[in-house]
């Protein structure tokens, strides 16, 4: 089970990372707000799955990242809500 | 999807008013066609609205690449249309500017948010199109 | 304040967050029938469902057991999302 695990965690890194650089990729090329938005959101995630995945490999029940956790994909979220609520200056 | 505008005019501001500002700067230059204005001239004209430079310099480059402006010697650029379907087109811009503000408006916002969603989703081409 | 109420206080955000990005991109596909922002959706409502889920019910973190799956599903729809993109055909209209 444990190694199911560990392979999740790592293809939702995967995932975020993915699009992470395809978004910035495209955001380099165009110069479109809302891809630098939803990129800045995938490394939020990213962040998030990392931390999650320390926290799935860690042994050590004193550590407890949930608070970063939460905190990355809050940064992450605001960026994207950001991108989508207020920035309409095309 | 809302109809109302004519397909030619969908198309010119698709490739060429990004923005309700840009639609102003356009309509400013139409309104006077051969007329020559620097971009100094044209900012202070659209005031109360107020443009940054840099901005408004795009939209006279998108403008000018379209074959909508010309530049002209003095440093100005004036309106001058390169073709017969462009001339239409502006045409009916002024019209709906004129006749249906409103869904002009919301035309410009839709294509122009139309427009980033596409590049969204086009990001996730690994491929891209030439 | 200590740190769960801290904690629980960022969870119910994060959860907010994921649902309110679920419902634009939901929006979005309604607009471009892209069903990448389909898949969007799906996988920010199922982030959101999550979250809640592994607040909700206590000391269940989502670390461990089923509140698991909830995430994996949300994330692979995603990468589902990102493969079908590359597969369908050239340029759609």
């Amino acid at each position: 089970m444990d190694s199911v695990k560990i392979t999740l965690s790592l293809l939702a890194i995967l995932t975020c990372l993915a699009c992470t650089g395809l978004l910035f990729r495209e955001y380099q090329r165009r110069r479109i707000r809302l891809l630098l938005w939803s990129a800045l959101c995938f490394v939020g995630l990213t962040i998030n799955n990392l931390l999650l995945f320390a926290d799935a490999i860690s042994e050590d029940p004193a550590i407890d990242l949930r608070l970063y956790r939460l905190l990355a994909a809050l940064a992450g979220m605001m960026f994207l809500l950001y991108g989508f609520i207020g920035d309409n200056e095309s | 999807m809302p109809p109302g505008l004519p397909e030619e005019v969908r198309a010119l501001i698709y490739s060429s008013v990004p923005t309700i500002d840009a639609l102003e700067v356009l309509l400013l230059l139409v309104r006077e066609p051969e007329r020559s204005r620097t971009a100094a001239e044209i900012a202070r004209d659209l005031e109360p609205t107020i443009l940054s430079e840099d901005v408004l310099r795009g939209y006279l480059a998108m403008l000018l690449s379209q074959g909508i402006l010309v530049g002209i010697p003095d440093g100005g650029v004036a309106y001058r249309p390169s073709s017969e379907g462009m001339a239409k087109a502006i045409e009916g811009l002024r019209a709906a500017y004129d006749q249906k503000p409103v869904t002009l408006i919301r035309t410009v916002y839709s294509i122009a948010d139309a427009k980033k969603l596409q590049a969204f989703a086009d990001a996730f081409r690994l491929r891209k199109d030439p | 304040m200590s740190r769960l109420t801290l904690i629980h206080f960022l969870a119910g955000a994060v959860a907010c967050a994921y649902a309110i990005a679920g419902g634009y991109f939901l929006r979005f596909w309604a607009r471009t029938r892209d069903r990448l922002f389909l898949s969007f959706s799906w996988a920010f409502f199922l982030l959101a469902l999550n979250q809640a889920l592994v607040t909700l019910v206590g000391d269940l973190d989502e670390r461990v057991g089923y509140a698991y799956v909830l995430r994996v599903v949300g994330f692979l729809l995603i990468l589902a999302a990102i493969v079908q993109k590359n597969m369908a055909g050239k340029r759609r209209p």
